[in-house]
């Protein structure tokens, strides 16, 4: 089976990597689960080389390392400037370079991507666990963060 | 499994990249390129013949993978330099191995073969039955054309799918690459420490064996019959280091797999699964038939092809799984108390992963 490709945006990778981030627990629940499909070799994670370079070597070969690098080239920038859509210059590159390689499934915090024919995983609301909310006599619990 | 961590979201009204991002300009001259290069091909196949010398073979290679990097960024022409770097390397070890095997001087393997096939065949050599049974001198049949047919894609097959995968996946290309360069080394290996006479050698009253009852060596019969040729420039003369008593393992036997065996997993009808795994024996049926190789020199080479293919799948997996450790251990490490996922990590149970919607 050919593994699919996603890539993760900037928001995503950034989330991943601060603890302090928002959305910071829903974005480790899915890389979690995205790097598992990488070990069953049902995923390929990808990131663009200009996000990844803005975190330490460190941070890449550990916490990254299974995500391959999608390199930025010159082409690339200028062909982003010529992107027919109103969004902001690092998304263009993402979709120019998506485009390039051929890659339609993105893993994002965010809704930036909606608007395009891309396949789109974000952070699923977390399921309901335990007895009903005030069945025990407590407080009813704050519904867990959905991006 | 709980429920998924990921959800894939659909929005209504969504807009195709291909209408946002502006084409690639080159995307155009490639195609060109490549459709110019196609009719040059089957022009030189049907006019000078089927290109089977290695020079000539990797200089139409180059021109099709030049092709296919053709407006690329500088990065994938300096990864294409490494890679043919790597890849001429490999060839001119391969081909300096059969010098090496001349010179090393190991015992001749002669009736061993021989003697394996006879078991094998309950007394019969299959070489000589078939030739028994399908050869006549002045006569060819439709399948000594299939067997030539077959025999000649050796030298075609898995180069033009190293190409195709040059150009389209590097990564392909490189799990690609490993398989077949540990199988030329098996092979060269093999060729240097148990040097084999062929069968047609081993039967041809030219040399002092004649083991075998006497095997005509009709292998471009069919081929030629069928107006079709081999081109082989004359720079083949200058590097003309073949070593003719390296039958162990066949290596046409091996190519005849492994290029199926690699694209196995994308093909999904059983039924072409099962037709494409008839290619690897038609051609050893071809080379027995032929008398190039006995059986056990086929069955040698296909041990050699899964064998490769298990070792790699295996270290692609433990580096997936090495990699993956990495990710757990940094995670848990920004959030202590977390359980790992150890199962996932070592391989027990691992989710498919997929975030569905």
């Amino acid at each position: 089976m050919t593994p699919r490709s996603i890539v993760l945006d900037a928001g995503f990778i950034q989330a991943v990597a601060d603890a302090d981030a928002p959305g910071h627990a829903d974005a480790v629940r899915v890389y979690r689960e995205l790097v598992d499909g990488y070990v069953a070799r049902t995923n390929r994670l990808f990131a663009l080389s200009t996000v990844l370079a803005a975190h330490p070597t460190a941070t890449r070969r550990g916490l990254f390392a299974p995500v391959e690098v999608l390199y930025v080239s010159r082409r690339h920038r200028s062909d982003s400037a010529r992107v027919g859509a109103v969004v902001s210059a690092d998304m263009a590159l993402v979709l120019v370079v998506m485009d390039r390689a051929k890659i339609r499934c993105v893993a994002t915090l965010g809704h930036d991507f909606d608007a395009f024919d891309l396949e789109i995983i974000t952070p699923a609301p977390m399921p309901a666990a335990g007895p009903a909310p005030g069945a025990t006599g407590e407080a009813p619990q704050e519904p867990s963060p959905t991006i | 499994m709980g429920a998924p961590a990921g959800s894939t979201t659909i929005a209504p009204d969504r807009r195709s990249l291909a209408v946002v991002v502006p084409a690639d300009p080159w995307i155009m001259v490639r195609r060109a390129g490549f459709a110019l290069f196609a009719v040059v091909y089957v022009w030189w196949f049907f006019v000078k013949g089927l290109i089977i010398d290695r020079i000539s073979v990797a200089i139409s290679v180059g021109i099709f993978i030049m092709i296919g990097h053709l407006g690329r960024p500088v990065r994938r022409w300096a990864w294409l330099v490494f890679d043919v770097l790597c890849y001429s390397a490999m060839w001119l070890a391969y081909e300096e191995s059969r010098g090496w095997a001349d010179r090393a001087g190991f015992p001749l393997q002669v009736e061993a073969p021989r003697n394996i096939d006879r078991f094998l065949f309950f007394g019969t050599d299959p070489n000589v039955w078939m030739q028994h049974h399908f050869y006549h001198r002045f006569t060819i049949y439709w399948y000594d054309k299939v067997a030539s047919a077959a025999y000649f894609t050796h030298f075609i097959f898995p180069v033009i799918a190293l190409a195709i995968l040059w150009v389209t996946s590097h990564r392909e290309w490189a799990r690609f690459m490993k398989r077949f360069a540990t199988l030329l080394f098996v092979a060269c290996t093999m060729f240097v420490l148990l040097p084999t006479v062929p069968p047609w050698m081993a039967a041809d009253p030219k040399h002092s064996y004649q083991i075998l009852e006497p095997l005509a060596r009709h292998t471009g019969r069919g081929f030629v019959s069928m107006g079709l040729k081999g081109f082989v420039n004359t720079w083949q003369t200058a590097l003309d280091w073949g070593n003719a008593i390296a039958a162990m393992p066949s290596l046409h036997a091996s190519f005849a797999l492994f290029v199926p065996a690699f694209f196995l997993p994308r093909i999904k009808p059983i039924w072409l699964k099962a037709l494409v795994l008839t290619f690897p024996l038609i051609m050893a049926a071809s080379l027995v038939y032929f008398g190039e190789h006995y059986v056990v020199d086929a069955l040698a080479g296909w041990i050699i092809v899964g064998l490769s293919f298990l070792f790699w799948g295996w270290f692609e997996r433990h580096q997936r799984r090495v990699r993956a450790t990495r990710t757990y251990t940094a995670l848990d490490d920004a959030a202590p108390g977390r359980a790992a996922p150890s199962d996932a990590v070592a391989g027990a149970s691992i989710p498919d992963g997929t975030a569905t919607a």
